[in-house]
C-alpha cells in the first residue's frame, strides 16, 4: 500500500468514528482529556532521557517548559471545557425580541497536526487538546528531527488515547506531503516560514482553514529607563533557554547607546551566573539539534563582533551563548531568524529609528520591550505590529492561559492556548430560530411592494441608522436617564412630606 | 498610460504598486488610528450611500433589471444599517480588553489590543454591489485599515458609479475604489496585501486562497454552495411555503444565502406545492414577466447556465424564459434527482427543485455527505427534530422556521464553513475580521526574586516543584484531599501576610486601637495616612 492510500485510509476510520458522533458528547472529551493527563504523567521519565538524547537538554527545563506547560494547559481546558461547549445566545433586537439567536460550538471535523521539534509534546498535545475539547478527530504528526521524542510520543499517543479518533503518524517530508494531498477539515502547522507557505497553498487548494504557527525575528527594545540589570538577566534566560531554539526567543536587541556597554556586561555575569563559566560544562546549557542547524548557526557567528561566547564543538553541536555586537544589517545574522543562542546587540539614539527598522521587516511574532517609561510602550503598542507584545519580561505570556498565542502576517495565522485552542478547531454555527407564527408581522417584507409606508415602516423597525447615537452619547443619554428616575424617586420619598408614611 | 480608466473615470490596476504605496505610507502615518477619524470617514460613507441612491437605482437597472423597493432594503438599506450598527459600537470595540489572570501574574496589566491588520482589498461580487463591498468596508475602516475595493465588473454602471462618488466623499490617502475584470483582480492579487476579503463563487474562491497562501496572507472568504431547505412533516407548511418563496425569488434567486434546493417530506409534498403556487401569485400576479417586483439575471452566460438547468424533473410551475430580457419565471421543478443538472451546482437563479424524502434521519446523512452549504433551513414544529439538524448538519448558519431574514440580524456573525467560505462578517465579526488581537503582557520589571524559580542552574526541589504546581501552573489533577488543604492555605496565608505587612507598615493597629470607630476615627485614619505618604 502506498502512503497516499494508507492515510487516506486513516482518515477514512477517522472520518466514520466523526460521523457517528462519538466526539459530541461532554463526557467522551473530558474523558480523552483525562486520558492526555495521565499520558503525561507516564511518558515523563521516558521523555525527558528522549530529548536528553535529541537536544541533551536538562530534565527540569523539559519538565518546565514542555511537558508541565502542556500540562497546565490541560488542567485549565478541563476546568473551562463545559463552559466553552455550551451555545453563546446573542442580544436580539426589537423585531428579532421573540427569536432565538445563538451560536452553536460545531467541531470542524477531521483535522491534522503537525508539530515540531524544539518542543515536540507542547507543541502537538496542545494542539491536540484543543482538537479533542472541541470534539474533532485528529491526526499528529510529530517531527522527524527530534527521532527519540517522536518515537516516545507514538508510543504512549497511541496507548493512551482512543485509536478510533486519534491517530500519530511518524514520518519525514513524504508523509507530511502525502498528508497535505488528502482533504481536512484544519490544518494545524506548525514551523518555519517557508514550509509555511507550502502548507498555505496546499490547504488553499482544498478550501481547508490553517492554523499556522510560524517564526520570525521577535525584536528586544532596550529603553534607557529600564533597569539593566534584570533586563539583561531576562533576556539572556529566553534566550538561552533551549539553547535558542524557541520560536518566541528573542532574536535581536536593539539597546540604547547609553546603555549597550553595562547590558553587555551585565548579560556576561548572568550568563557565568546561570550556566557557570564554562557553559559547555553546564548540564543546563541545551545542545543544537543537528548538524545543519550547528552549521547554519556557527556561520552566522562571523556576521558580527563576538562580545561574548563565540565557542563551538562540532562534535557535540554546541555552540555556547553568544552576544554579537555591530552585526551588518544586510548579513544572514539580521535577515534569517536565528533560531540558536546567538544574539546579535544593535544600539539606538532615536526610538523612533527603531519602530521604522522593526516595520520595514516582517511582522514579528513577539515585541519585546524592556522599559518604565509608560510613554514609549504605548508607543511600541501602537507602531509596531505583532502577534504578542511583552514588556518587561522574556517567554512569561506564554503561561497566561486567557493571553492568545499566534502570529500575525509572516509570522502566522490564527492564535491558540488556553479557549483560543477550542476556537481554531471550532465552527460557531449561527442559529436563528424564528417561531412559525405571527405571520402576519411579515406581511411588511413580502413582494408585491406596493406601497411606500411598508417600507418606512420596516426601515424604522428593523434597521439600524447611520445617526444613531454612539457608545459614550448612549451611555450618557443612559446615565441621564437613571439618574434622573434616582433624583426623582428620591426626591419623592424625602422631599415630599406624608410621602413616606405620614410623619 | 497613467493609470486612469476613462470610460468609468475610474482607476485601473496599472497603477497598483503606487496606490499599495500610498495607502501603506497613510496607514502608518497613524492618522486612520483615532477614533474620531474612523467615525468620521464612516459618517462620510453615510453620507454617500445617502447621495447614491437615485443615481444607484439607474445604475442597477441598466445592468441588471430589479425592483427598487428591493435594492433599498436588501442593498442600500442593509448597508446603512450595519452602518448604524458599527458607529454605535465602535467606542467599545476598539478598547483593550483585559483578560483574568491567575495568582502568578494577579495585578499585572495583560490585555488584547486591537490592531488594525493594516492596508487591505476588498472584492466585491455582482448580486449585492453595494452591500457586499460597503459591509465589508464598513469593518475595515471601523478596524483602522487602509482598503482598496474592487467592485464586480459584470456590473460596470454599479461599478464606475461607486468609483465616482468613492472619490468624492472617502479620504482618498486610505480609501480607493479600482476598478477592473479578472486580470486587475490577479494583478491585486500579485502584492502584499494585510488581508484580502472575497465575496464570490467557490472556483474563484480557491484560486484567491492560492494566491493568498503564496505571500500568507490572511482571508475571509464569502462563498456559496447549495444550501438545503427541509420541510419536515411537523412543518406549518403553509407558511414555510410563503417564507421560502420569498427567500428564493428575492432578485431572482441570485443570492448567496437563497434557499437552493426544498426538501420535504412525501406526506406533505401536495400541500406544499399548491401553497408555494399560491404565493408565487401573491407575490408577482398571473404572469411574473409583467410584475415590477421581480428581477432578471444578470447577463446571458448566468441566463444560459440557468436555462440549462430547467432540464430533468417536471416542471409544475413557471418555467417560461425569455432569453433578450433574460427572464427566467420564478419556476418550481419536482421529481428531482441528485444526477439532474440543477442539482450539480449552485443555482443562483429562480429555480427550486423539490425533492422529498420519507425519513429525517436517513436525509441527513445524505446530505452529510455533500460539501457543507452556507446555510441551512430547517422547517418543523418538533423541537427533537431541530436538535437533531443542529447537531448533525454543519453549515454557516442554520435557519430554523425563516428564511433569509437572519442577514439582518448584525449580531450573528455571518460566513461560511468548507466549501462555502472562511471567516465571518456583520456587526462586530466585520470588525475583528479586520483586527489582529494583540496579545500584550505588561510584567513589573521589579521583583525579580520572584523569578528565581525558573532560572537556571536547575536543582531538583521538592519544594520548588510544588511551588511550581501552585502558582504558575494549572494542574491536570483535580485537586483533593491534603493537596487541596494546603494550597488553599498557601493562598490565604500569602494574602493575610501582605495585609498584615500593610497594617504593620501603616502602623495601622495601634491606631486604630485609639479610635472609636465613627466618622471622627475614619478623617483620623486619612489624617495619619496622609501623613505617612508624606513623610
Amino acid at each position: 500500500m502506498s502512503l497516499d492510500q494508507e492515510y487516506e485510509k486513516i482518515k477514512d476510520e477517522l472520518q466514520s468514528s466523526f460521523d457517528s458522533g462519538v466526539t459530541l458528547t461532554y463526557e467522551y472529551r473530558i474523558g480523552q482529556l483525562k486520558k492526555c493527563a495521565a499520558m503525561i504523567k507516564a511518558m515523563e521519565k521516558e521523555y525527558f532521557e528522549a530529548v536528553q538524547k535529541d537536544m541533551r537538554k536538562h530534565p527540569a527545563e523539559t519538565n518546565g517548559t514542555d511537558l508541565k506547560f502542556t500540562e497546565s494547559d490541560l488542567g485549565y481546558a478541563m476546568k473551562h471545557l463545559k463552559g466553552w461547549m455550551a451555545d453563546q445566545y446573542v442580544k436580539t433586537d426589537l423585531v428579532n425580541k421573540i427569536d432565538q439567536a445563538y451560536l452553536c460550538p460545531e467541531p470542524k471535523g477531521v483535522i491534522v497536526i503537525f508539530g515540531a521539534w524544539n518542543y515536540p509534546v507542547q507543541l502537538a498535545l496542545s494542539p491536540l487538546i484543543g482538537a479533542i475539547c472541541a470534539g474533532c478527530c485528529a491526526v499528529v504528526k510529530p517531527s522527524e528531527v527530534a527521532p527519540c521524542a517522536s518515537a516516545v510520543m507514538k508510543k504512549y499517543f497511541d496507548l493512551f488515547l482512543d485509536p478510533l479518533c486519534y491517530r500519530t503518524i511518524e514520518g519525514g517530508v513524504d508523509t507530511a506531503q502525502a498528508l497535505l494531498r488528502l482533504r481536512w477539515d484544519h490544518i494545524f502547522f506548525t514551523g518555519s516560514v517557508s514550509v509555511g507557505k507550502i502548507v498555505a497553498r496546499a490547504a488553499a487548494e482544498n478550501l481547508t482553514p490553517v492554523t499556522l504557527e510560524l517564526g520570525g525575528k521577535c525584536p528586544v527594545i532596550v529603553d534607557e529607563t529600564t533597569n539593566v540589570d534584570t533586563a539583561a538577566k531576562r533576556i539572556i534566560w529566553g534566550k538561552c533557554v533551549n539553547a535558542g531554539q524557541t520560536c518566541i526567543a528573542p532574536d535581536y536587541v536593539y539597546c540604547h547607546k547609553k546603555l549597550v556597554g553595562t547590558l553587555i556586561e551585565r548579560m556576561k555575569h548572568h550568563i557565568a551566573d546561570m550556566y557557570g563559566d564554562d557553559p559547555e560544562k553546564s548540564d543546563c546549557f541545551a545542545r543544537i539539534i543537528n548538524k545543519i542547524h550547528f552549521n547554519r548557526l556557527k556561520s552566522l557567528i562571523s556576521d558580527g563582533t563576538v562580545a561574548i561566547g563565540g565557542k563551538t564543538n562540532e562534535e557535540t553541536c554546541y555552540i555556547s551563548p553568544t552576544v554579537l555586537t555591530n552585526p551588518g544589517l544586510d548579513s544572514k545574522v539580521m535577515t534569517d531568524e536565528i533560531f540558536g543562542p546567538i544574539l546579535p546587540v544593535l544600539e539606538y539614539e532615536d526610538i523612533q529609528t527603531v519602530f521604522k527598522y522593526i516595520r520595514s521587516k516582517e511582522k514579528p511574532l513577539v515585541c519585546y520591550v524592556f522599559s518604565n517609561n509608560a510613554k514609549l510602550i504605548d508607543e511600541a503598542k501602537k507602531k509596531v505590529s505583532s502577534g504578542t507584545l511583552d514588556v518587561n519580561d522574556c517567554l512569561m505570556h506564554m503561561m497566561v492561559p486567557t493571553l492568545p498565542f499566534g502570529g500575525v502576517g509572516h509570522s502566522g495565522i490564527g492564535k491558540y492556548h488556553g479557549k483560543a485552542t477550542f476556537e481554531e478547531f471550532t465552527h460557531h454555527k449561527s442559529v436563528l430560530h424564528k417561531p412559525i407564527g405571527m405571520e402576519s408581522v411579515n406581511n411588511l417584507r413580502y413582494p408585491p411592494y406596493d406601497a411606500e409606508w411598508k417600507m418606512n415602516l420596516i426601515y424604522s423597525l428593523a434597521y439600524y441608522k447611520p445617526n444613531a447615537p454612539t457608545a459614550s452619547a448612549n451611555g450618557f443619554a443612559k446615565y441621564a436617564v437613571t439618574s434622573t428616575m434616582a433624583g426623582a424617586a428620591f426626591a419623592y420619598a424625602y422631599a415630599w412630606p406624608g410621602a413616606s408614611g405620614g410623619q | 498610460s497613467s493609470g486612469i480608466n476613462a470610460e468609468y473615470g475610474g482607476t485601473t490596476a496599472l497603477g497598483m504598486e503606487d496606490i499599495l504605496t500610498e495607502l501603506r505610507d497613510s496607514y502608518h502615518s497613524g492618522k486612520t488610528r483615532s477614533l474620531e477619524y474612523r467615525l468620521s470617514q464612516l459618517k462620510q460613507l453615510a453620507a454617500m450611500l445617502k447621495a447614491i441612491k437615485d443615481h444607484y437605482f439607474k445604475a442597477v437597472n441598466s445592468d441588471m433589471k430589479k425592483p427598487a423597493e428591493e435594492i433599498f432594503f436588501t442593498d442600500l438599506r442593509f448597508a446603512d444599517h450595519e452602518m448604524g450598527y458599527a458607529i454605535r459600537h465602535l467606542e467599545e470595540w476598539i478598547k483593550p480588553s483585559k483578560v483574568k489572570t491567575d495568582l502568578a501574574f494577579s495585578g499585572e496589566d495583560v490585555h488584547l489590543y486591537p490592531e488594525p491588520r493594516g492596508v487591505v482589498v476588498i472584492f466585491g461580487a455582482w448580486n449585492y454591489p453595494l452591500q457586499l463591498t460597503m459591509i465589508p468596508l464598513i469593518g475595515a475602516i471601523a478596524a483602522g485599515c487602509c482598503a482598496v475595493v474592487k467592485p464586480s465588473e459584470l456590473v460596470p454602471n454599479c461599478s464606475a458609479l461607486l468609483a465616482k462618488f468613492f472619490r468624492e466623499f472617502m479620504d482618498q490617502d486610505c480609501y480607493r475604489v479600482v476598478e477592473g475584470g479578472p486580470d486587475v483582480a490577479e494583478k491585486i492579487m500579485d502584492f502584499r496585501w494585510d488581508h484580502v476579503f472575497f465575496t464570490g463563487s467557490t472556483n474563484i474562491g480557491k484560486k484567491v486562497a492560492v494566491k493568498a497562501a503564496q505571500n500568507l496572507i490572511s482571508t475571509t472568504l464569502e462563498l456559496g454552495g447549495k444550501s438545503p431547505t427541509i420541510v419536515d412533516q411537523t412543518a406549518n407548511v403553509e407558511t414555510a411555503a410563503r417564507r421560502i418563496c420569498w427567500g428564493k425569488f428575492i432578485n431572482c434567486g441570485q443570492i448567496c444565502v437563497a434557499p437552493d434546493h426544498v426538501l420535504i417530506h412525501k406526506s406533505r409534498k401536495s400541500e406544499f406545492l399548491t401553497a408555494v403556487q399560491k404565493y408565487i401569485k401573491e407575490f408577482f400576479g398571473d404572469d411574473p414577466s409583467t410584475s415590477p417586483d421581480f428581477a432578471r439575471i444578470v447577463n446571458d452566460r448566468n441566463f444560459e447556465r440557468v436555462r440549462g438547468m430547467l432540464k430533468g424533473g417536471n416542471v409544475v410551475v413557471g418555467g417560461q424564459v425569455n432569453a433578450a430580457e433574460r427572464y427566467i419565471a420564478p419556476t418550481v421543478v419536482e421529481s428531482v434527482g441528485y444526477g439532474d443538472p440543477v442539482m450539480q451546482e449552485e443555482i443562483f437563479g429562480p429555480i427550486m427543485p423539490i425533492m422529498e424524502f420519507d425519513d429525517l434521519g436517513e436525509l441527513l446523512d445524505t446530505l452529510k455527505k455533500q460539501e457543507k452549504p452556507l446555510v441551512t433551513y430547517f422547517f418543523s414544529t418538533c423541537k427533537k427534530n431541530m436538535a437533531l439538524v443542529e447537531r448533525e448538519l454543519s453549515s454557516g448558519s442554520l435557519s430554523i422556521n425563516d428564511t433569509i431574514q437572519f442577514l439582518l440580524m448584525p449580531q450573528v456573525p455571518f460566513g461560511g464553513v468548507g466549501n462555502s467560505g472562511q471567516g465571518r462578517y456583520h456587526g462586530k465579526a466585520s470588525f475583528d475580521t479586520f483586527t489582529n488581537y494583540k496579545s500584550v503582557h505588561v510584567r513589573d520589571p521589579g521583583m525579580e526574586w520572584a523569578n528565581d524559580l525558573r532560572y537556571p542552574p536547575y536543582k531538583d526541589s521538592a519544594f520548588k516543584t510544588f511551588l511550581y504546581d501552585v502558582i504558575l501552573y494549572n494542574s491536570a489533577d483535580e485537586f483533593s484531599g491534603a493537596k487541596k488543604v494546603i494550597c488553599k492555605a498557601l493562598k490565604y496565608a500569602l494574602i493575610a501576610g501582605a495585609v498584615s505587612l500593610v497594617a504593620y507598615q501603616f502602623n495601622l493597629v495601634s491606631k486604630f486601637q485609639d479610635y472609636n470607630f465613627g466618622v471622627e476615627s475614619l478623617q483620623k485614619i486619612k489624617d495619619s495616612v496622609s501623613t505617612y505618604l508624606n513623610v
